[in-house]
């Protein structure tokens, strides 16, 4: 045996292999820390911190304070923070890589809390989605608030051009029967047309042929008078249209300056689609911020479901690992976690259990989380529930539901350029709503209601100070939030009924401002009709004189007219005298 | 790595029993045709530092069978996978599986499967190769190397300095 060991051999590889065990055993600590922050740094994308890690042999647990995991969009901010995790598992689990945790406990868990100095965020970072500026939507909605000025300018106001057209009408009018007016036979004309009428009809013909010499006057008498009673309907029918058209032109005129008065109110109003999106623009990034909590859960998820989506590309060159696994116990478990997180300056404990992303090994049961806080001077009510499985089969299903009643929100600013500040200060919240996911793709939404709400909106601009009136003046509305896109990159729309109150605001502080500017325009148009109607008013009357004395000369040609030759006929006596006459030629008795 | 060769011939061409040399052989091929870091590795250093077998003669053949290794892994991958496929062994690695040592003797790995399993198999005909070369190496190839004008030629040169050295201080001689 002497021949065959080498003691001094033996004895230095007992040496080194226990100096190596009890080196590993001693700084398993920071080994691990340093393990961890590597593997974790690159599945965040960003520089992952942990202050310490001490682990325990006996039972086998390992606890980690001050973990944070940058964010990788905003290195100043951290993604997620937690004082500490403390987790017990099972240790030979452990070492062939299955990760079964019996009882997780993370404290003083944080979303969004800024860093002592901006993390690392790693050079072949992807982006998982295109943050939606909001500032940059605020830039391209170019609010457009018109002056009281710029709307006359484009409003054109009809009063002053019907004025013109009226005239211009009159003026037409005037020359039509004054033209008329000159063909009118003199009344002594006329007066002699009844002399020579009143003069062949009060003659007693005496024969034949006193009657047809009468007749023959009156057919000259008609002839006469034919052209006179043509210029006289002619006037009448011109100073009938004159009339009506002067009359219908100053009824139109008198109503123009209210027409023009409603017609600019009219066009003191903000177009519908111009406002559609100032809720997002203000509220955007908030609710965008509160969404953080709604998906806190997914946060979680997120690497898990990465792990499952890996694949494992074989190559000849370095070999793979082939799955025995039959006994169905899945890799990674946690049975039950309690997570402390801060949120709103409180702490709100979130029970987890089953947590993995194998629910085939576990028989299906899905991973659920609970958390349910109690009335505090923060909020009436919080409840948050959700459950998911991952199977092979059905990929990743799960849901969400959230009830928040009576938040108190406190002072916080909404958005900030170098013009235009808005900040929120204060407001309480309700909010409701559920979020599914299936195959990865989110679909749902919620509500939030706001009440009680103090928004401040300050700025140089013209529009800022308005729409800062209008924003004061609104006490309440509802967010409407609906989620869709990948689980890892979610996507919010917003539609809100606080458009629909903002363009009413806007168009009643417009308008409240036009109003004495309005005022005067009325006053300026009405005065002007006033000049117009003054001046045509008489002259309108004057027309109706002459219309009605031209239709009083129009019906007496007419009489005159009405004495047809065929009237003139022979007296009875005559006709009997003449019938004895032609007796006697005749011989009769 | 002059140092370590000139040992090698030194042990080569000294007293040392051939067998110790042909077990150095076998297991430098064992370490050089497996994953370096493999926990069996571990058992292999142990037995290469604590029996009396030639180190030099290990490290040698540690290094030699590593750069051959390199160009059959993808065999060594073939035959891990073949006889981890294999319907009839089923039930052997099942259970393996759920013990933590085979799994850190990483047995499911197709390449260490492979490179051990041909190792072992290769380690019975390369001791006797190893041996049988050794002792006609002894007998009837230093003689006829000796001989070579290119021998006569290193003599000269610093390798074989080292290898005095290397005797000097050991006692031995060519």
């Amino acid at each position: 045996m002497k021949n065959i060991i080498r003691w001094p051999g033996l004895i230095t590889f007992v040496v080194v292999v226990g100096l190596l065990a009890l080196i590993i055993r001693t700084f398993a600590g920071p080994i691990v820390k340093s393990g961890l922050e590597f593997g974790l740094t690159r599945a965040n994308g960003a520089e992952v911190n942990i202050a310490s890690v001490d682990i325990n042999w006996q039972p086998f647990a390992v606890r980690m304070e001050g973990i944070q995991f940058t964010n990788p969009e905003q290195p100043e901010q951290n993604r997620v923070q937690a004082e500490s995790a403390a987790a017990e598992l099972y240790f030979w689990d452990a070492v062939i890589g299955r990760i079964h945790i019996t009882d997780l406990r993370m404290t003083g868990i944080a979303m969004g809390v800024t860093r002592d100095r901006p993390g690392k965020v790693r050079a072949d970072y992807k982006a998982e989605r295109e943050p939606r500026d909001w500032r940059q939507t605020l830039a391209d909605l170019n609010i457009d608030i018109p002056s009281v000025d710029q709307i006359l300018e484009r409003s054109e106001i009809r009063t002053p051009i019907l004025i013109e057209q009226i005239e211009e009408n009159f003026r037409r009018q005037r020359s039509a029967v004054e033209t008329a007016k000159e063909n009118l036979p003199e009344r002594e004309t006329i007066d002699e047309y009844k002399a020579r009428l009143e003069a062949i009809t009060e003659t007693r013909p005496r024969n034949l042929e006193d009657l047809a010499r009468l007749r023959q006057d009156l057919e000259s008498l008609r002839d006469d008078m034919r052209a006179d009673r043509d210029a006289v309907r002619a006037f009448v029918d011109a100073s009938e249209q004159a009339v009506e058209v002067i009359r219908t032109d100053l009824d139109e005129l008198r109503a123009a300056p209210g027409q023009d008065i409603a017609r600019v109110r009219s066009l003191i109003s903000l177009e519908p689609d111009s406002l559609t999106e100032v809720s997002g623009i203000l509220f955007g990034p908030v609710v965008e911020q509160w969404s953080n909590y709604a998906f806190m859960a997914f946060d979680f998820l997120g690497p898990m479901l990465s792990r499952s989506e890996e694949e494992v590309r074989p190559s000849r060159w370095e070999g793979r690992y082939i799955d025995f696994d039959r006994q169905q116990r899945p890799v990674f478990l946690i049975e039950q976690a309690l997570t402390d997180i801060q949120f709103a300056g409180t702490h709100v404990g979130v029970e987890w259990q089953n947590l993995t992303w194998q629910h085939d090994r576990i028989g299906g049961v899905p991973s659920t989380y609970n958390l349910a806080a109690s009335a505090s001077e923060y909020w009436q009510s919080l409840n948050l529930d959700g459950r998911f499985t991952l199977s092979d089969l059905a990929g990743f299903a799960g849901s969400q539901s959230w009830q928040v009643r009576g938040v108190n929100l406190t002072e916080q600013p909404l958005f900030s350029q170098s013009e235009v500040a808005a900040e929120l200060l204060g407001a309480v919240l309700n909010s409701q709503g559920e979020i599914g996911v299936e195959a990865g793709q989110l679909s749902g939404g919620g509500v939030l209601n706001l009440q009680e709400v103090a928004v401040q909106l300050q700025g140089e601009n013209r529009w800022a100070e308005i729409l800062g009136d209008v924003l004061a003046g609104i006490t309440a509305f509802d967010l409407n939030v609906g989620v869709s896109g990948a689980m890892q990159a979610p996507s919010l729309s917003i539609r809100s009924d606080l458009d629909r109150q903002l363009q009413q605001g806007l168009t009643n502080a417009l308008r409240a401002e036009a109003d004495s500017k309005l005022g005067t325009l009325r006053e300026d148009l009405n005065q002007r009709v006033q000049e117009a109607t003054a001046q045509w008013d008489p002259r309108l009357q004057e027309l109706v004189g002459e219309l009605a004395g031209a239709r009083e000369q129009n019906a007496t040609i007419e009489d005159l007219f009405s004495v047809e030759p065929d009237d003139l006929q022979l007296g009875d006596i005559l006709r009997d005298r003449l019938r004895e006459s032609l007796f006697d030629r005749l011989g009769g008795n | 790595m002059i140092t370590l060769l000139a040992k090698l011939l030194k042990a080569l061409n000294a007293e040392t029993s051939p067998w110790a040399l042909a077990w150095a052989f076998v297991l430098g091929m064992f370490i050089g045709l497996t994953p370096l870091f493999s926990l069996h590795n571990l058992l292999i250093l142990f037995l290469a530092l604590s029996l009396r077998i030639n180190f030099a003669g290990f490290l040698v053949s540690f290094a030699v069978f590593s750069g051959i290794a390199y160009l059959v892994d993808p065999v060594f991958d073939y035959l891990g996978e073949a006889i981890l496929q294999a319907d009839a062994l089923q039930g052997l690695w099942v259970g393996l599986y759920e013990s933590p040592l085979a799994r850190l003797l990483q047995y499911n790995h197709t390449i260490t499967m492979g490179s051990v399993v041909f190792a072992i198999l290769f380690a019975v005909p390369w001791l006797f190769i190893s041996y049988h070369l050794i002792v006609a190496y002894r007998g009837r190839v230093k003689a006829w190397f000796d001989r070579l004008r290119f021998v006569q030629v290193i003599k000269g040169t610093k390798f074989f300095m080292v290898y005095q050295r290397v005797s000097g201080l050991r006692g031995g001689s060519l």
